[in-house]
C-alpha cells in the first residue's frame, strides 16, 4: 500500500491493521546477481538503485544484525557540502544534491529539512579558509556566503562572545540539509524490496568464497550463496570483509561519539558548527541538542564511549553560548567509522574481480543517495562514473590523495 | 492552602521548617525535607504535567529518578528546564511550572491532539507529509514548536561548576542496604572507601518500608551504621551524588548536586577506583492498561515512599495492581499509613497463602486471577475497570489511588555501559547483570536478589572481597537477621488492555508510546528491539526507558511468542542521568578552554594596535599593526612598503625551535631532509625541506650548526608540534640505533626579526659586539653575540626577502631587546609588521609555504623546490614515495605565478582556475590560487597558484573563476620581486 | 577513559598519551629495494586489528617516552607492555 496522507486516514478507520511490513523478510536464496554486504543506508540504497536503473533485481542485501543498524543508526543527520578540494567539494555538491527528491523516489518520507547551518569563524583564519571554501565550491553552484557578526548575532540570539576566540563572521551554508537517518535505511528497504530485492537479516557473512574468475559466493551464517559479484557497504568492519575477498583497505577503525541532550523548546534552527573548536550542534524535531566533535584518536572497535570528549565538546559549546550552562546532556553514544587514510571515501573496483566496496572514508552519513548510486553504477557497469575516479583505491599507488579537512576524525 | 493529603505525623521530613513555594502560579506550602513532588501530593495537586504527542494529563508516577512524567521548569534565578520533580527538593522561593502545555497543566489546548491520536500511530509521519515535494521542513518547524519540554534560559546563570578528580580501592555506587554493608565491609578493612548515593539521604528503600534488621526497626540500623561510615577516615561519603557514567578501566563519573554550598552547585567527580560495587537497587515497573498514565496511578513503592518518608496520602482510597508478591507488603504498608485498600488485583491465580492472608487481615479484599484492563477518569483516577478469572467478568472498583506493582527491574545502567551482557532471568522476570568485564560487582537488589536480607548478606561480603583483592585483610561484618520475605514470584504480564481497546495503555509514558504503536512496528516488519525503539521512539525520552525498556522487550517477546531473553535488551549508554552541560564542562572554560602562548611581545601588540589572530600552535600574533583609523588592508600595505624601502620589525618567537644533538646528528638530518647535510661548518645554516614518508611536504626551515655538536632547527609555528612528534618518532620506532637527542627550545628564546634595507643599521645603533658586514656575516650565518646588551644569538636568514637578522635573547629579556630595538629604529622610521604582511612579502618573493603552495598532493618538485633534493642520497624519508608517485601519478600541479590583466583585481585564495571546453558553458578546473595580494611594492596585484602542468603554461593565460565573474592572468615565474637574491644576500 | 600503564611513570589516564601505530610496522631499510605496491602498502595499510594487537603509545604529557603495549581493540583493555 502507498504511503499517503490519504492512506494513513484510511488506515486510521481501521486501526491500522492494513499497514503490510515494511519490506519482505525474505530466506537466501540459493544463488544471486549481486550480493550487497551491509543493510544500511548505503548498501539498501545499492540495491535499490541496481534494481531501479539497472534493471538488475535477483539482489540480495545482508545484513549481519538489524537494518541501519551501523553508522546508519549513529550519526548526527546532517548532509553538507563545504568541502574544499575540487574532487570532494564536486563528489560532496552531488551528493547533496542527490537527497532531492528522495522521499518521493522511495516513497517513505525521510524527512529532508533544509535546515541550513551556520559557520561560526573564531579568527581572522578561520575566515580565509572559509573564502577558499567559498570560492572552490562556487563553481560547483554552491551557495555558501561570510556573514558578518550582526547577521550572525540575529541567526544565534543566544551567541554570546568568546574570551578567548573573539567572533569574527560567519558563514551560511542555506542548502545543508539534515534527514532522519533511520528513514533513509528503512526507505530504502521497502523500497527495494517492492522491487524484488531480498533483504536478509541477521546473516553475517563468514567467508567471500573466491576462483580464477574473481568472486563465486558468499558464505554466511544462513549458508552458502553464489554470486559473481559483491558490493561491500559496511561501515567499521570494512577491513574485514574487504580481507574475505583478499583486498586490504587503507582504512583504520576509529569510534566516533555524539551527544544529545534532553529536548527544549526550539532554540536554534541550523545546524551550527563550531570551527575552531571542532564542534557542531543541532537541535532535532524532538527539540533534542545533537552534539558533536571529533573521532577518537586511536583505532578501536569498542563503541564505549569516553567522558573526555563530551566534557570537550560542551565546553566549546557553553564557550559561545553560556545560556545552555543549565541544559541537560542525556545520552551519548559512539559509532565506529571507517577512517580511510586521506578521509575521503573508496568507491572503487578492487584487485578482486567483482568484489566492490564503498568505504565512506569519514562519516558517510551525507553522501548515502550519491555513494549508493555510484556504487549501482559501478557494479552494474564494471567501471567508475566520472564523478567518483578520483575516489578509486588506486589514489593509494599514485599519491593522489583527496585530504579532506572538512570531513571530522582527522589525521 | 492547606496540605489536606498530609497525615499529621510521620515521614521524615522536618515539620518545624514550613516552606512555601510556587507550581503553576499557585503558592503551597511544604516542608524541609520535602521533594516537590511529595509537597505537590501533600497539597493535593494531581495533574503535574502533560505527555509529550497527545498532551494527556499527568501525574506523579515514582519517587525517584526513573520519574517519567513529573518534569518541570524552574523559573527566576533557578531557570532550568526539565528538572524532575520527584528528585527536586523544595526550598523558599522556589517558582517551577509544568512543561509542555498551554497555558496550563490542568487545561492545554493541544490536548486536542488526543482526540486524533488514532490518525497518529508510531511512525506515522514516514507515511505521510512527502507533498510538496522536500518540504518536509514547512512541516518540521511546526511539529517542533509543539514537541520538546522546557525552555532554554535566556541568560547564563554564572557558573559554578567544578571537577574533581578522585582515587579510591572501593566505589560503592549506592548507600541502600547492600551498599551500606558493602561499604562496612569495605571500610572496616581500612581500604578507601568511596560511597556515593544519588538520594539527598542514604537508606535506600529502609526509608520507605517499615523493614526490621535483627529485630529492631532497620532505621536504627541505618544510624548506626552511618555514624560508623562517618567516623572512619578512610570513608568518603557523599549524597545528591550520582554515578552518571561507567567507562573503560573502572573509571566511572559521579555528579554531585550541592544546593547548600554557595561556592559551588554540581560538581563532577571523575573517580578511578581499583574495585567498584554497584548497589543501585532495582526500579519497579508498571503494568499495562487501557489508560494507565491517568494522575493518581503510581507506582506501589512509591506510594509507599510518599506515606513512609513524606507522611503524605498520595490518595484516600486506594486499589493495588500486582502481577508478584511485592504488591501485598505495599498494600499493607499503605493501610498502615492511613489508606484505605479496597481491593488488591492479583493477575496470578495462586499467590503465597500467608501473604494472602496478612492482606485480609488488614481488610484488603485480594481478588486473585483478575487484571485492570482500563482506569476511569481524566484528571484523577476515579476507578478501575477490572477482568476477573477465565470467564472474564467485569467489575468496576471506585478509588483515587491506583498502585501498581508490575515486578523489579535491576538497575543494570552501569553494569551494561561497564560493558556487560545483561541476562534474562525468568525468576524476576527482568534482566541482571551476567559476567563481569571490569573489576567490579552488583550486589543487591541490581543484582537481582531483591530481599533485604540478602542485600546485606552480599553488600558485606562485596565490600570485603574487594578490600581484600586491593590488599587489604577484611574485616568481619556480623551476620544480621531479617524478616522472611518471599520470592517475588512475577507473573509476566506485558499488556492487560483488551485486544481492541479503543483507548491506549502506554508502555513509554514520556514519548506517549502505547502497546498498539508496538504491534504497529512489528507488524510492519521492525521486529528487532531496536528497530522497535526506533520506529515508535519507545524508551528514548528523557527518562531514557528507566522505567520502560524491559517492559518494551517483554511485550516484544510476548507479541513474537519468543523468550524475552532472546529478544535482546538494549545497551545502555551514559548518562544514567541528565547532567548539566555546565557540570560537563566544569572548569574548562573562558580562557582556559584552549592554552592561549604568549610571546613577550604579545602586551606590547595589544597596546600597540597588533591585530592577534590565532597563527597555530595556540599562539595569538598580530597580523598587523594598525595606526588609528587605518584600516586591515592599509595597514598591511604600509608595513610591506616599510619593509623593502626601510625597516620592519617582527616577533618571531613562536616560530619551532629544537636543538638537535648527538653524534649521529648529520646523519639523522640527512635522513629527515630531502638535501644533503654531510658539510656544514659551525656558524652556518642551511634550508631544509623536510617529506612526510607519503612524500607530502612537511616543513621547510632553516637549520644552524651552532657547535660542534649541536644543530639548532627552526620550524614554522603552526608546525612546531607536528615536526617535533615526526622526528621523536623516527629515532623511537625506526632508528633506535641513531645516537641523537631531541630538545625543543621553542619557549625559552624570544627572537625579534629586523628587516628591510636599515636593518643593519639599527642593530649597529642598538649596539652590537660583532661585525655584521656583509663579507664577515654572510646570509645564513649564525653568531652568538652582544645586542643592546644582551646576550643573543644572531642569525641571517629571512622569510621576507630582503636583509634581515634574526635576533634570538632569553625570553625574559625578549621584551627589553624589542623595546631597545624599536628605540634605535626610530631614526628609520622602525615599523613593527605582522604576520599578514610577512604572508604579502614572501609572496612577492616567492617563497612557498608548505601548507598552501604544497596543499594536496602537490610535491616538493612541484613547488620549485626540486634543487633541494638531493640526488646523492639513497635514501631520506619520503624519497620513495616521490619517486613512485612523480611516475605513477600524472599530471603534476605545479606552483607559478600570476599577474592578473586588470592590476587591482586580488585573485581570492582558494578561486579555481579553469579552463572552457569546446561547448564554453562547463568550466573544466585546472587549479586553484593559493594566495593572491596587491603588491604595493609591485603597484598592482599578484598571486601564486597551483596549476596542472603549471611549468609548461607560463607565459600563456589563466582564467580565474570568481562569484563575481571570470578575470584573466598571465601565468608567469612564481618570482615577483629581487629574483636574483642581491637584497637578502646584500 | 583507559589507564594506561607507562613502563617509566605507572598508569595514568590516558588523555597523557597519543597512540603510534602497530608496533610492527618498521621502516623498510632498503626503501629502493620494495617494490611500489610494496611501499603502498607499507604507506597507507595499517593491520586494523579487531582483537589484541602490540602497539606504540607514548606518554607524552609525561615522560614523552614511547612504549609498547599490548591493547584488545574490541575491549580496550590492555594486557602487557615493555619500555623501548
Amino acid at each position: 500500500m502507498k504511503y499517503s496522507g490519504f492512506n494513513l486516514a484510511l488506515q486510521s478507520l481501521f486501526k491500522h491493521r492494513g499497514w503490510q511490513p515494511a519490506w519482505r523478510a525474505a530466506e537466501p536464496r540459493k544463488a544471486y546477481d549481486v550480493v550487497i554486504i551491509g543493510g544500511g543506508g548505503h548498501g539498501l540504497g545499492a540495491a535499490f538503485y541496481l534494481a531501479k536503473y539497472h534493471g538488475i533485481t535477483r539482489v540480495a542485501v545482508l545484513e549481519k544484525s538489524w537494518l541501519g543498524g551501523g553508522n546508519t543508526a549513529r550519526n548526527t543527520m546532517t548532509i553538507r557540502d563545504n568541502f574544499i578540494y575540487p574532487d570532494s567539494a564536486r563528489f560532496h555538491r552531488e551528493a547533496l544534491k542527490a537527497w532531492r527528491g528522495l522521499s518521493e523516489d522511495v516513497n517513505f518520507n525521510v524527512m529532508l529539512s533544509e535546515r541550513g547551518m551556520t559557520t561560526i569563524l573564531m579568527s581572522d583564519r578561520d575566515l580565509s579558509d572559509a573564502r577558499r571554501m567559498i570560492n572552490t565550491t562556487a563553481m560547483f553552484g554552491a551557495e555558501h556566503r561570510i556573514i558578518g557578526v550582526d547577521e550572525l548575532r540575529r541567526r544565534l540570539p543566544l551567541m554570546d562572545n568568546s574570551e578567548r576566540f573573539p567572533v569574527v563572521g560567519g558563514v551560511d551554508h542555506p542548502e545543508v540539509t539534515v534527514a532522519r537517518h533511520d528513514a533513509v535505511a528503512w526507505g530504502y528497504a521497502r523500497a527495494a524490496s517492492r522491487l524484488g530485492v531480498d533483504i536478509i537479516e541477521n546473516c553475517e557473512v563468514t567467508d567471500i568464497v573466491l576462483d580464477a574468475n574473481g568472486v563465486a559466493g558468499v558464505e554466511t551464517s544462513r549458508g552458502r550463496i553464489e554470486t559473481r559479484k559483491v558490493g561491500m557497504a559496511v561501515s567499521g568492519h570494512g577491513t574485514q570483509v574487504a580481507a574475505m575477498a583478499d583486498v586490504t583497505l587503507p582504512v583504520e577503525t576509529c569510534p566516533l561519539q555524539a551527544f544529545v541532550s534532553t529536548p527544549i523548546k526550539p532554540v536554534i534552527d541550523n545546524v551550527v558548527v563550531i570551527r575552531s573548536l571542532n564542534t557542531y550542534f543541532l537541535q532535532t524535531d524532538k527539540g533534542e541538542l545533537v552534539m558533536g566533535s571529533v573521532a577518537n584518536p586511536y583505532p578501536s572497535f569498542s563503541q564505549q564511549g569516553s567522558s573526555a570528549i563530551p566534557e570537550r565538546t560542551l565546553a566549546s559549546i557553553l564557550q559561545l553560548f553560556p545560556a545552555f550552562e543549565r541544559l541537560k546532556f542525556m545520552r551519548q553514544w559512539a559509532g565506529i567509522l571507517d577512517l580511510t587514510y586521506d578521509n575521503s571515501p573508496i568507491i572503487s573496483k578492487t584487485s578482486t574481480p567483482g568484489f566492490y566496496v564503498d568505504v565512506a572514508g569519514s562519516g558517510g552519513f551525507k553522501t548515502t543517495p550519491l555513494a549508493a548510486k555510484m556504487h549501482a553504477d559501478l557494479i552494474a557497469h564494471d567501471r567508475p562514473d566520472p564523478l567518483i575516479e578520483p575516489f578509486s583505491l588506486d589514489r593509494f599507488d599514485t599519491g593522489r590523495l583527496i585530504l579532506e579537512r572538512a570531513s571530522y576524525g582527522n589525521r | 492552602m492547606t496540605e489536606e493529603f498530609r497525615n499529621p505525623s510521620g515521614g521524615r521530613i522536618q515539620r518545624g521548617c514550613p516552606i512555601s513555594f510556587q507550581f503553576n502560579g499557585r503558592r503551597y506550602t511544604g516542608f524541609l525535607g520535602d521533594t516537590l513532588a511529595s509537597a505537590l501530593i501533600a497539597n493535593g495537586v494531581s495533574v503535574v504535567g502533560r505527555s509529550q504527542k497527545y498532551h494527556r494529563p499527568r501525574g506523579i508516577m515514582s519517587a525517584g529518578l526513573e520519574e517519567t512524567n513529573a518534569f518541570v521548569q524552574l523559573a527566576g534565578n533557578d531557570d532550568e528546564p526539565n528538572r524532575l520533580a520527584t528528585t527536586l527538593p523544595i526550598h523558599d522561593g522556589l517558582v517551577a511550572h509544568s512543561v509542555n502545555a498551554t497555558p496550563n497543566a490542568d487545561f492545554d489546548v493541544a490536548s486536542l491532539l488526543g482526540f486524533f491520536h488514532r490518525f497518529i500511530p508510531a511512525g506515522f509521519y514516514y507515511k505521510t507529509f512527502m507533498w510538496p515535494r522536500d518540504k518536509w521542513d514547512w512541516y518540521g518547524r511546526r511539529i517542533r514548536k509543539i514537541a520538546g519540554w522546557g525552555t532554554a534560559p535566556a541568560k547564563p546563570e554564572g557558573g559554578r561548576y567544578e571537577h574533581r578528580n578522585h582515587h579510591c580501592d572501593v566505589l560503592v555506587v549506592g548507600a541502600g542496604p547492600a551498599g551500606l554493608s558493602a561499604a562496612l565491609g569495605a571500610g572496616r578493612s581500612g581500604a578507601r572507601v568511596l560511597l556515593v548515593d544519588s538520594d539527598s539521604e542514604a537508606g535506600g528503600k529502609l526509608l520507605s518500608d517499615n523493614l526490621t534488621i535483627n529485630s529492631r526497626p532497620a532505621l536504627e540500623w541505618l544510624d548506626n551504621t552511618l555514624t560508623e561510615l562517618d567516623l572512619m577516615p578512610n570513608v568518603i561519603r557523599l549524597s545528591r551524588a550520582t554515578a552518571t557514567g561507567y567507562f573503560t578501566d573502572n573509571y566511572l563519573t559521579v555528579l554531585e548536586e550541592c544546593p547548600d554550598k554557595p561556592w559551588v552547585r554540581e560538581r563532577l567527580w571523575k573517580v578511578r577506583a581499583k574495585r567498584v560495587i554497584l548497589a543501585t537497587g532495582a526500579i519497579e515497573r508498571t503494568l499495562l492498561f487501557a489508560n494507565n498514565d491517568r494522575p493518581g496511578i503510581m507506582l506501589a513503592s512509591a506510594a509507599m515512599t510518599y506515606c513512609l518518608r513524606y507522611g503524605t496520602r498520595p490518595g484516600n482510597t486506594a486499589v493495588v495492581f500486582t502481577n508478584n508478591n511485592s504488591g501485598y507488603r505495599h498494600a499493607i504498608g499503605l493501610v498502615k499509613a492511613g489508606v484505605a485498600v479496597t481491593a488488591l488485583i492479583d493477575t496470578r491465580k495462586d499467590a503465597d497463602s500467608k501473604l494472602r492472608g496478612d492482606a485480609a487481615d488488614s481488610g484488603i479484599e485480594v481478588i486473585a486471577d483478575a487484571r485492570v484492563i482500563s482506569a476511569k477518569g481524566r484528571r484523577r483516577v476515579s476507578g478501575v475497570s477490572i477482568s476477573v478469572g477465565k470467564d472474564q467478568s467485569r467489575r468496576r472498583i471506585r478509588c483515587d489511588l491506583l498502585a501498581v506493582s508490575g515486578g523489579w527491574n535491576p538497575a543494570i545502567h552501569l553494569y551494561s555501559q561497564s560493558g556487560g551482557k545483561p541476562i534474562y532471568s525468568e525468576r524476576i522476570a527482568s534482566f541482571v547483570p551476567g559476567e563481569s568485564v571490569q573489576n567490579e560487582r552488583s550486589v543487591g537488589a541490581c543484582s537481582g536478589d531483591l530481599t533485604l536480607q540478602s542485600a546485606l548478606a552480599q553488600g558485606a561480603e562485596a565490600g570485603r572481597e574487594a578490600s581484600r583483592l586491593c590488599g587489604f585483610t577484611g574485616a568481619d561484618v556480623a551476620t544480621l537477621d531479617c524478616e522472611h520475605e518471599p520470592d517475588p514470584c512475577v507473573d509476566p504480564v506485558w499488556d492487560c488492555s483488551l485486544p481492541g481497546s479503543q483507548s491506549s495503555a502506554f508502555i513509554d509514558f514520556n514519548n506517549d508510546v502505547t502497546s498498539a504503536d508496538i504491534r504497529l512496528a512489528m507488524r510492519e516488519g521492525y521486529r528487532s528491539v531496536e528497530l522497535v525503539k526506533r520506529y515508535t521512539t519507545a524508551g528514548m525520552g528523557i527518562d531514557q526507558g528507566k522505567s520502560s525498556s524491559v517492559s518494551i522487550v517483554g511485550l516484544i517477546a510476548e507479541i513474537a511468542d519468543v523468550e524475552p531473553g532472546s529478544v535482546g535488551t538494549t545497551t545502555y549508554r551514559p548518562a544514567y542521568t541528565p547532567v548539566s552541560f555546565g557540570a560537563m564542562a566544569g572548569p574548562i572554560k573562558g580562557r582556559l578552554i584552549v592554552p592561549w602562548r604568549r610571546t613577550p611581545m604579545t602586551d606590547w601588540f595589544l597596546d600597540n594596535g597588533g591585530h592577534l589572530d590565532e597563527t597555530g600552535a595556540q599562539f595569538r600574533r598580530p597580523l598587523f599593526i594598525a595606526k588609528a583609523n587605518e584600516s586591515a588592508s592599509e595597514a598591511v600595505q604600509r608595513e610591506g612598503l616599510a619593509v623593502r624601502n626601510q625597516l620592519g620589525i617582527y616577533d618571531s618567537t613562536p616560530l619551532g625551535k629544537i636543538i638537535i644533538q648527538g653524534p649521529d646528528t648529520v646523519a639523522f638530518l640527512n635522513r629527515v631532509y630531502s638535501n644533503n647535510w654531510d658539510k656544514l661548518p659551525v656558524g652556518r645554516g642551511k634550508f631544509g625541506f623536510m617529506l612526510y614518508e607519503d612524500g607530502r611536504l612537511l616543513d621547510d626551515g632553516v637549520t644552524m650548526r651552532i657547535s660542534d655538536t649541536q644543530y639548532l632547527m627552526s620550524n614554522s609555528a603552526g608546525m612546531a608540534d607536528v615536526v617535533l612528534d615526526h622526528l621523536e618518532r623516527l629515532l623511537h620506532i625506526h632508528w633506535p640505533d641513531l645516537k641523537v637527542y631531541l630538545t625543543p627550545v621553542t619557549d625559552q628564546w624570544a627572537v625579534v626579526c629586523v628587516c628591510g634595507p636599515q636593518s643593519r643599521r639599527v642593530l649597529h645603533d642598538a649596539g652590537i659586539d660583532i661585525d655584521i658586514s656583509g663579507e664577515a656575516f654572510k646570509f645564513l650565518d649564525t653568531r652568538l653575540c652582544t645586542v643592546a646588551g644582551l646576550p643573543a644569538r644572531i642569525s641571517r636568514v629571512t622569510y621576507t626577502g630582503e636583509l634581515s637578522f634574526e635576533v634570538a635573547v632569553a625570553t625574559r629579556h625578549g621584551l627589553t631587546l624589542w623595546n631597545a630595538l624599536i628605540a634605535a629604529g626610530q631614526k628609520f622610521d622602525i615599523t613593527p609588521v605582522g604576520s599578514d604582511t610577512s604572508m604579502l612579502l614572501r609572496t612577492e618573493k616567492g617563497f612557498i609555504a608548505a601548507g598552501l603552495e604544497g596543499d594536496g598532493y602537490a610535491d616538493i618538485y612541484d613547488v620549485g623546490m626540486g634543487w633541494l633534493v638531493s640526488e646523492k642520497k639513497a635514501d631520506f624519508v619520503g624519497k620513495r614515495s616521490l619517486e613512485k608517485n612523480r611516475r605513477s601519478g600524472g599530471k603534476r600541479p605545479e606552483v607559478v605565478g600570476l599577474l592578473p590583466h586588470d592590476r587591482n583585481f586580488v585573485p581570492p585564495k582558494g578561486a579555481p582556475v579553469v579552463e572552457y571546453g569546446d561547448d564554453q558553458d562547463e568550466p573544466r578546473q585546472m587549479g586553484m590560487v593559493t594566495i593572491g595580494f596587491y603588491s604595493p611594492n609591485l603597484g598592482g596585484s599578484i598571486a601564486l597558484a597551483q596549476l596542472r602542468d603549471g611549468r609548461s603554461c607560463l607565459g600563456q593565460t589563466a582564467t580565474i573563476f570568481t562569484n563575481a565573474g571570470v578575470e584573466t592572468a598571465s601565468i608567469c615565474e612564481p618570482v615577483f620581486i629581487d629574483p636574483d637574491g642581491e637584497r637578502m644576500r646584500g | 577513559m583507559m589507564y594506561i600503564p607507562c613502563p617509566h611513570c605507572g598508569h595514568r589516564n590516558a588523555d597523557e598519551f597519543v597512540y603510534g601505530g602497530d608496533s610492527d610496522k618498521r621502516r623498510p631499510e632498503n626503501p629502493e629495494e620494495v617494490s611500489d605496491a610494496g611501499w603502498s602498502d607499507y604507506i597507507y595499510s595499517v593491520p586494523n586489528v579487531k582483537g589484541v594487537a602490540e602497539e606504540y603509545w607514548r606518554h607524552k604529557r609525561g615522560c614523552n617516552r614511547w612504549f609498547v603495549i599490548q591493547r584488545d581493540s574490541r575491549t580496550d583493555r590492555m594486557t602487557q607492555c615493555s619500555g623501548n
